[in-house]
């Protein structure tokens, strides 16, 4: 039920964090296992933008998330009031909610807990009433413009929705949201401030404003051709990321109150850890010795040896130089074991969810320990570094207990998660 | 009630259906927004805004807050949009 020999501040035992709920909304559409099944065939959810305006932008491919209708699952005026982030991460906490077979009622309330960001939140929404109100002044701004467009506006219009009323808070960390989502969301329930927690992150950035803004910034992939291969981690061919829109929430729950009401568990979040490289706003430190110390201290936090790693779920945006220095620091945090352990970067699929990322990647890596089967680097024609196993093209089988999920973002924010396997 | 005001009637009983999720054909002119239809207050300005957007008439915010029912608020619309 709690962890031995760590112990909150106060002298409580930790307790253990366990998974029973996963909410995913991603570029092959809404739902966990049409992502699973799309993943572990090496599918891939980048195409050729449709029903947005690209015309004067270097990229026009990404992961849209297609046939997505908000209205089919949640109350017309709150899809009004709220911006298409929000609309992501609404219907897959419902999503999860149903999945872990949770029912919010009196006496779970005031324990559930919400951890949702967004790495954009609702630019794009921003810049249409800002265009509106320069236009046509003040009678032009809806009067939900203030409060759909405000940071913590996912994390709160989903406690509002479920009906949470423990700790809730969008804690945004750019690229690594999802990760630090999950994270902080693990502490809650360890340090015993909610017995649920629905951890995530949504984004939305398949706008022409965010595109423009994305590719501004030198980000993104201008890969021209089939939008299927443009998202290359590993690849010594790879030229940027690959934009991406999606959801992914999970319930954490303690384990004392999940096997309470005999919920099915997929597995442990049994470790994590934060850093912040303070190099540079958008490169990552070339040597990666602050990712380095988040996969290490993630290790430690879960209480394992880098022998005992059996997966690690990459961070690998396909940027030139996020994947060289992710792969240094495998290189040096697993040694001799580095080219076994297989590595793998599920953007080469989904492209590149920002805030949703990391949150949907712990499933992954979650799933690879439950079901023994690890999905593809798809696109790694080319290894960078040819010794190491990226499991390139095609799933491999692997039975492993623990895995690491790595999560980066600009800003230098490292979040790095360890899942473990359930000992039935 | 004029055939202009039961045209704006299905406009706005139609707006308060997706700004609110009330039924439409609870929207009727004795109701109160705040009190009957339960609307909050941004509510009741994003209902405004919309007739705004459909109908082109402003309603300034000072003039709103003289708007309890949904008569008030034809009654409003239709004397604005009288060419002056």
């Amino acid at each position: 039920m709690v962890i031995d020999d760590i112990h909150s501040p106060r002298g409580a035992p930790l307790k253990r964090v366990v998974v029973t709920g996963y909410g995913v909304i991603s570029p092959f559409g809404v739902g966990w296992e049409t992502a699973w099944s799309n993943l572990i065939q090496g599918a891939s959810g980048i195409r050729e933008l449709s029903g947005i305006d690209t015309s004067g932008l270097p990229v026009n491919i990404g992961g849209q998330v297609a046939g997505f209708d908000p209205g089919a699952w949640l109350p017309a005026s709150l899809v009004r009031r709220t911006t298409r982030p929000a609309h992501l991460a609404l219907v897959a906490a419902t999503l999860a909610l149903r999945d872990a077979k949770l029912d919010v009622d009196a006496e779970l309330a005031p324990r559930l807990g919400v951890t949702v960001g967004t790495a954009c939140g609702a630019s794009s929404a921003l810049v249409d009433a800002g265009t509106a109100f320069a236009e046509r002044g003040f009678m032009a701004l809806s009067p939900y413009t203030f409060t759909s467009t405000g940071v913590v506006t996912v994390a709160s219009e989903v406690a509002l929705h479920v009906g949470a009323q423990g700790p809730a808070a969008c804690t945004a960390t750019a690229c690594a949201t999802g990760a630090t989502c999950v994270g902080e969301a693990m502490r809650l329930i360890q340090l015993g401030k909610a017995d649920v927690v629905l951890a995530g992150g949504a984004d939305d950035t398949i706008t022409p404003f965010d595109i423009a803004a994305a590719a501004r910034a030198r980000a993104l992939s201008r890969r021209q051709g089939d939008p299927s291969a443009a998202s290359r981690p590993f690849d010594t061919g790879r030229d940027g990321f690959v934009m991406s829109a999606g959801a992914g929430i999970l319930v954490l729950e303690s384990e004392e109150h999940a096997l309470a009401r005999q919920a099915h568990v997929y597995g442990e979040v049994a470790g994590y850890a934060a850093t912040t490289d303070a190099h540079n706003l958008t490169s990552p430190h070339p040597e990666g010795t602050a990712v380095e110390r988040a996969v290490r201290l993630a290790l430690e936090d879960a209480g394992v040896t880098p022998d005992e790693v059996g997966y690690v779920n990459a961070h690998g945006t396909g940027t030139r130089m996020n994947d060289t220095a992710e792969l240094k620091v495998i290189r040096r945090v697993f040694g001799e074991r580095a080219t076994s352990v297989p590595v793998s970067s599920t953007k080469s699929m989904t492209g590149h969810m920002l805030g949703a990322a990391g949150a949907v990647e712990a499933m992954i890596a979650m799933e690879a320990l439950r079901t023994g089967i690890v999905p593809p680097t798809v696109n790694c024609d080319d290894p960078e570094d040819p010794e190491m196993n990226f499991v390139a093209h095609r799933a491999q089988e692997h039975a492993a207990d623990v895995a690491v999920s790595n999560s980066f973002g600009f800003g230098g924010h490292n979040a790095v998660l360890v899942l473990r396997r359930r000992r039935d | 009630m004029s055939t202009k005001q039961q045209e704006m009637l299905s406009t706005l009983s139609g707006i308060v259906e997706r700004v609110a999720g009330v039924p439409a054909e609870k929207v009727l002119p004795d109701k109160s927004f705040t009190d009957d239809l339960a609307l909050d207050s941004l509510a009741v300005v994003e209902v405004a805004f919309s007739m705004q957007e459909e109908t082109g008439v402003e309603i300034p915010e000072e003039d709103l807050a003289r708007i309890r029912t949904v008569q008030d608020f034809l009654d409003f619309v239709e004397l604005s949009a009288e060419p002056n």
